[in-house]
């Protein structure tokens, strides 16, 4: 259901930005390069975290028992692009001069106000995705404002960190994690919770990261950006929706998360004043164990049990469509994932013939005692996982009343959101005091140039004669310095035609020929060379190029025709064709000649000869 | 006057920030955000600051520290190499805790290992250690050994951790419990400090082992998977900054620890015993040098040592000095070899070490060498490295001033064990 603006206005929603551009260059803290590897890594090194004692100086309980499960964490490294740094096994080195720079290029680019003084960070993260336990964070600038047609968006703060190692694979009580992101310089953008509509969204993620580009020193590639979002409407809570990679999807996200929270609103309404519930879990095991659903047996093979529990009055409710596709059994089902590491659940308002259960449903009623308007929830796993699964549904059902609950959510790729985890606490930081803090000093602010912004030299190039499309196509591509050169030193040629050769032509020869080729920057100088000397015509460059070899060695083995030369060699072919048609006589002076002078001279000097002959 | 740790309102120019204050110097003032990130602001361009509300110093409560009936006792002596910390969020500050409930709640596996005793001797910089230091270490050595403890766990800073490993088994003989010492690469303030494993391997290793003398329990490789109890007279740190930096030289550790495991490694570990223990001091007056052997090198670098009482020389390869005047440009070379007479002439000891560190001193294989032993260079047929020398020689003219030559190629407490001819350098 599409809304209006002012429907969404209505409705309160407040939404936000937070954009993780990952830097060129080398890591933020170590002299090795921003390299992502798929080939075997050369070695791993095995460790564990602790739990770091807090203001107290107790580890709490629940780190304690969780320190006893001892989760090991493998970590690879490449020989030649990982570092001691990276492997928590050396201090961290001066921060990337070139990252900073870039960062500090955004700020000013959005009149952010940079840190006199820049403080390095410790975020202290035990999950195993930074070596050290902690992630190198700092601030960098403060209150900018980005200007849109719909109105100003806040830029409150302007962050430079480390990326995260990459998960790899997960087994058992052992985490495997691969060291080549860690380290990669990430700007982290945050906006106010300017943003008033799903649209907004979108242009706005698009207009910060055309920004990014602009710098030139961002990486370019799926999961070179990630984009949160944080939403929340009148009455609702802030949800924060974590790793939307892809722009289009931002505000399809927006508008799913506004519907389900006022899907979760209007539940708590209905289901205000209930009386939290007690979960009663049976073992229906004996009624289902010879159901043909693969689900089921599977589990019972391996000596699992199904377990069911009674959710009172709940009949239409957990099918209660909350997202595109979702319910809020998916709710309920997500709670059960994550706290119980189950694949799913089964709740009485879905088709149970999917599961062979259609004709089981009374039984499974009886068993679990409910009557007309209760719904049950079952789960299919071993003993403990399920209970601890069935329990974790009764939390979130009891939740229900609070209408919408603080999380942290998933962005998936159909558009829709699930949970992943509640809303963590404040930030544990403390200052990183391997790392000096940073003055931003008055010559180093002054000395930050604006780039180019990629939306303004597009627009030059429309102004030099290039189509809308090409001159984005052109602007947007990283060898734009080079185009700008070309037009600099080729000034006989039009500007357009030179973007037309330098951009198009690979494409079109692939096109018409199948032929791949990849001319050198070189190749296209010397190509521009001849065609500003006149030394070969625009007819010819398709055939050069064609070749595949250095265009230099293929105009060396290239003459023109000088006048007198190309009379002749036209008289010849008037000779060879005496009495032919023009057209028939012009093709052959073409097919020997092509290239040797212009066509256009050829056919005029033809024309010449053959009227005085005739 | 706003402290650190007030909530301050701070105007500048052009806004008014608030947050808490940080220690700052003069040039910047430093406040933590509401975001908890720390901001730092040119000293000059503060206008005003105004405390909002002062720091509460909140009084801590130690805790219960009750022992474990059946369980044996270890003490944990600290001078430093801060392996267990707290971090302050509110300041920012990193506080280092040496108390046994601080110790026994960061490192919860202790307290079905041990009853654990702790005592601050220091907190400071291993490079800043000096004779005093070892003798007040040695001194705390013996009164834990009297008191009953099972067995000692040093923290020390690794810069020189091998030096006061080496000084402590010259010093407390005998010695009828393991004193072992530990330190940490990266700070314990981080959830993956090496301090974690060292400090509790060190623990099972005393109670499970009947070993009994010094030594040196540090991680094995980068790896949290093992660590190693390391001789105290055949370790080094070889590494500024891995977690595996201490290594065996010439004769291979005692122990490895992995998990609940203990491997002992050699078969001639000392045991422990009901000897009482006895310490015997470092002259704190000594002046000992170190001389680094090297190309170019100029007899005036020997004068710095006249009047020393003694020299560690580290030569290179065999133990050698550049003595030789072999051409022209060499004519400083004698020069060098009659300052090392007239130095040894005047009193002071001088010992030569192998600069590769593993491998024996061999003077008798050069003219070099056998000019040196002409001159009176101790040290031929020995195998320590540069930093057990060094100590050895302290122990010595501490204690046996007029028997140095007679004393040094005596196997003391095992510093002249066998070499094993195929460790691994590395």
């Amino acid at each position: 259901m599409v809304k209006t603006m002012t429907e969404y206005t209505k409705l309160g929603l407040r939404c936000g930005l937070e954009i993780h551009q990952q830097l060129e260059g080398r890591k933020l803290f170590a002299p090795t390069p921003c390299a992502l590897r798929d080939d075997a890594p050369h070695g791993t090194v095995t460790r564990t975290l602790r739990a770091v004692a807090g203001e107290t100086g107790e580890v709490d309980v629940a780190a304690a028992a969780e320190m006893r499960k001892q989760r090991t964490f493998i970590y690879e490294y490449y020989r030649d692009t990982t570092s001691l740094v990276e492997l928590d096994e050396a201090p961290p080195i001066a921060m990337s001069a070139e990252a900073l720079r870039t960062t500090l290029q955004f700020a000013k680019m959005v009149d952010a106000k940079p840190a006199d003084h820049i403080q390095v960070m410790r975020k202290t993260v035990i999950d195993g995705s930074n070596t050290s336990g902690f992630q190198r964070t700092s601030l960098v600038a403060r209150n900018g404002l980005l200007k849109t047609p719909h109105g100003d968006i806040r830029i409150p703060s302007i962050c430079i960190e480390e990326d995260a190692a990459r998960i790899i694979k997960q087994d058992g009580s052992s985490v495997t994690y691969r060291l080549d992101r860690l380290g990669i310089p990430l700007i982290e953008i945050t906006t106010g919770p300017d943003l008033k509509d799903p649209d907004q969204v979108t242009d706005v993620a698009e207009r910060i990261g055309m920004l990014l580009r602009s710098t030139g020193n961002v990486k370019r590639g799926l999961g070179t950006i990630r984009q949160d979002l944080n939403v929340s409407i009148k009455g609702g809570e802030r949800i924060e929706i974590k790793g939307a990679q892809d722009l289009k999807m931002l505000s399809t996200l927006v508008a799913n998360e506004v519907q389900r929270q006022q899907g979760l609103l209007a539940l708590a309404q209905e289901l205000m004043g209930m009386k939290p519930l007690a979960p009663h879990i049976c073992n229906v095991t004996a009624i289902v164990k010879d159901v043909q659903s693969p689900i089921i047996q599977r589990v019972l093979k391996n000596n699992g049990v199904v377990l069911g529990v009674k959710i009172p009055h709940a009949t239409g409710i957990l099918g209660l469509e909350l997202q595109p596709g979702k319910r809020y059994g998916s709710e309920l089902a997500d709670y059960a994932r994550v706290f119980a590491g189950v694949a799913g659940i089964i709740h009485s308002d879905e088709d149970l013939s999917k599961y062979g259960l259609k004709e089981k449903t009374v039984d499974l009623l009886n068993e679990l005692k409910c009557g007309e308007k209760d719904a049950f929830v079952l789960v299919a796993a071993p003993q403990a996982q399920a209970h601890k699964a069935l329990e974790a549904v009764v939390e979130r059902h009891n939740l229900a009343p609070k209408g919408v609950l603080k999380e942290v959510r998933k962005a998936n790729d159909d558009g829709t959101t699930s949970f992943l985890r509640p809303i963590p606490g404040a930030a544990r930081m403390y200052p990183e005091t391997d790392v000096s803090p940073i003055p931003v000093t008055k010559e180093l602010w002054n000395g930050i140039t604006l780039p180019e912004r990629i939306d303004e030299r597009a627009e030059r190039y429309v102004r030099l004669g290039l189509g809308k499309d090409l001159a984005d196509f052109a602007a947007r591509s990283e060898a734009y310095a080079t185009f700008d050169a070309f037009v600099k030193r080729f000034d006989a040629l039009k500007p357009a035609y030179i973007a037309e050769v330098f951009f198009t032509s690979a494409r079109s020869i692939k096109r018409q020929f199948n032929i791949e080729i990849a001319p050198t920057v070189d190749d296209f100088g010397a190509l521009f060379e001849a065609l500003q000397t006149g030394r070969i015509t625009k007819e010819l460059i398709i055939d050069i190029l064609k070749e595949r070899k250095p265009v230099a060695d293929v105009l060396a083995g290239h003459i023109m025709l000088s006048d007198d030369e190309l009379a002749s060699a036209i008289d010849e072919v008037i000779k060879i064709n005496a009495g032919k048609p023009f057209n028939v006589v012009m093709g052959a002076a073409m097919a020997k000649l092509r290239g040797k002078a212009s066509g256009q001279k050829i056919s005029e000097l033809l024309k010449k000869k053959m009227q005085s002959k005739a | 006057m706003a402290k650190p740790g007030d909530k301050v309102s701070v105007t500048t120019e052009s806004e008014t920030l608030t947050g808490i204050l940080m220690p700052s110097d003069d040039k910047s003032v430093v406040l933590k955000l509401d975001s908890g990130y720390n901001i730092g602001l040119n000293a000059k361009r503060v206008k005003s600051m105004k405390v909002l509300e002062a720091h509460k110093q909140e009084k801590e409560t130690p805790g219960e520290h009750t022992h474990i009936p059946g369980l044996p006792l270890i003490t944990i002596l600290h001078t430093g190499g801060t392996i267990a910390s707290k971090v302050d969020y509110e300041t920012g500050g990193v506080v280092a805790r040496f108390s046994p409930q601080e110790l026994l709640a960061q490192f919860p596996e202790l307290r079905s290992i041990a009853n654990i005793e702790s005592r601050l001797v220091r907190n400071m910089f291993s490079e800043d250690m000096r004779f005093a230091h070892h003798n007040i270490l040695a001194k705390e050595i013996v009164k834990e050994a009297e008191k009953g403890s099972r067995g000692i766990i040093i923290t020390h800073g690794t810069d020189t951790l091998h030096y006061t490993a080496a000084a402590l088994a010259f010093m407390v003989r005998p010695l009828p419990i393991p004193v072992i010492l530990v330190g940490a690469q990266r700070s314990s303030d981080r959830g993956s400090s090496d301090a974690a494993l060292n400090l509790v391997a060190a623990a099972r290793f005393i109670v499970k082992s009947d070993f009994a003398g010094v030594g040196v329990c540090m991680h094995e490789t980068m790896s949290d998977e093992s660590c190693v109890i390391l001789d105290a007279t055949h370790c080094r740190k070889m590494h500024s900054t891995r977690r595996d930096a201490f290594r065996p030289v010439n004769v291979g550790p005692w122990a490895r620890v992995r998990g609940e495991h203990i491997d002992m490694l050699r078969a001639d570990h000392p045991k422990r015993s009901l000897e009482q223990a006895h310490a015997t001091l470092l002259d704190e007056k000594l002046s000992i040098g170190i001389l680094y052997s090297h190309p170019n090198m100029h007899a005036d670098e020997l004068k710095q040592y006249d009047g020393y009482d003694g020299v560690v020389v580290i030569g290179t390869g065999l133990g050698h000095l550049p003595i030789n005047e072999i051409d022209e440009t060499t004519k400083e070379h004698a020069k060098i070899l009659a300052s090392l007479k007239s130095l040894i002439k005047k009193g002071t000891v001088v010992v030569t070490s192998p600069q590769p560190i593993f491998g024996t001193v061999n003077l008798d294989v050069y003219a070099t060498g056998r000019k040196m032993q002409e001159v009176g260079v101790l040290g031929n047929g020995t195998h320590m490295s540069p930093e057990v020398a060094f100590m050895k020689l302290a122990w010595l003219l501490s204690n046996h001033r007029s028997h140095v030559s007679e004393h040094w190629d005596q196997d003391l407490v095992g510093e002249l064990r066998r070499s094993e001819p195929d460790q691994h350098i590395w």
